[in-house]
């Protein structure tokens, strides 16, 4: 057996257990490829499939139990947080309750194959009172099938992770440092887009204090308010004379906002 | 921008960012809020 294959192999339930664990609980450290790996091992006995499966569920659903009972507690002001570290926050805020609106619980069962839903959707259900029950059936069926799909491609593609591990294999535990590189760069990549992506923003956003002077100084901007129902819900205020726009139906509205002014969009 | 509008800005920080800074809000209905309507009565909450 390859050397890496050894170390995985041996510690490979804790690893799956603990990678699936931060990765959920928002440390953007994908799982996914570990699931695949533990489920090639899987295939060739090396390890227990079972354990693997069971680790990966038991390690999602302390993740997304915590991330619900959080929601519950702190309901919006969570649910913001964590959109503010997602790389758009009012998109995420808005994107996610849209989500959540039209397939309600059932979008528990695919949250975990949406990049960014996944943390999010568990906090979204605390905040909406699904009951726990029905939160936990749900959440289950969606851990199952995401673990179930990543060891199931592990068992399918075991050659050609094996071709991978056989190349890794020839560098000995300098593969380790080349994964820790590969997972460094990767993260570093995502913070470089994060960065870039705020600083565009930064550019082109308008500051409450800049918009309250132009209200004030009767420049007339337009207020559009784009709140999926379940925020206006939440929070039923708005900018005093805000138009409130459904993002769902904006061809049908879009007549209703006058040419040639300023446009000013907020959401949560 | 596509649809003829050339000046279109998010609000930085959103309705909570509006709120922290202690300007003037106004009450919304959530059932009728996305057709056209009149103004609600104004929570006054000006810094």
């Amino acid at each position: 057996m390859h050397q890496l294959s050894q170390i995985i192999a041996h510690y490979g339930i804790w690893l799956v257990f603990l990678n699936v664990l931060v990765e959920q609980l928002g440390i953007p450290l994908p799982a996914l490829p570990t699931l695949i790996v533990a489920g090639a091992l899987a295939s060739q006995g090396a390890i227990s499939a079972p354990g693997v499966f069971f680790a990966a569920l038991v390690a999602a659903l302390i993740a997304d139990t915590t991330w619900y009972v959080l929601g519950r507690r702190h309901g919006r002001r969570l649910l913001n947080t964590l959109c503010r570290v997602s790389l758009s926050p009012d998109a995420c805020v808005r994107q996610t309750e849209g989500i959540f609106e039209r397939w309600g619980v059932r979008s528990l069962i695919a949250a975990k194959f949406v990049a960014g839903f996944s943390t999010v959707a568990p906090a979204l259900s605390g905040m909406m009172r699904v009951p726990p029950r029905k939160f936990f059936a749900y959440d289950t069926v969606g851990v199952v099938m995401w673990a179930g799909s990543g060891i199931g491609l592990g068992f399918v593609f075991h050659g050609a992770v094996d071709k991978i591990l056989d190349f890794l294999d020839g560098y000995g535990r300098g593969a380790l440092l080349i994964l820790g590189g590969v997972l460094a760069l990767f993260i570093l990549f995502k913070w470089w887009q994060r960065w870039r992506f705020f600083r565009a923003l930064r550019m082109a956003r308008i500051s409450p204090q800049e918009l309250h002077g132009l209200i004030d100084a009767q420049a007339k901007p337009v207020v559009v308010d784009v709140r999926t129902e379940t925020g206006l819900r939440g929070s039923p205020r708005r900018i005093p004379g805000a138009m409130v726009l459904d993002l769902q139906s904006i061809d049908a509205n879009i007549a209703r906002i006058p040419k040639g002014r300023e446009i000013v969009v907020y959401c949560t | 921008m596509d649809r003829g509008f050339e000046k279109v800005r998010p609000l930085e920080g959103g309705l909570d960012a509006w709120l922290a800074a202690g300007f003037d809000v106004e009450g919304v209905d959530a059932d009728s809020a996305r057709t056209p309507r009149k103004k609600a009565g104004s929570k006054a909450r000006k810094k």
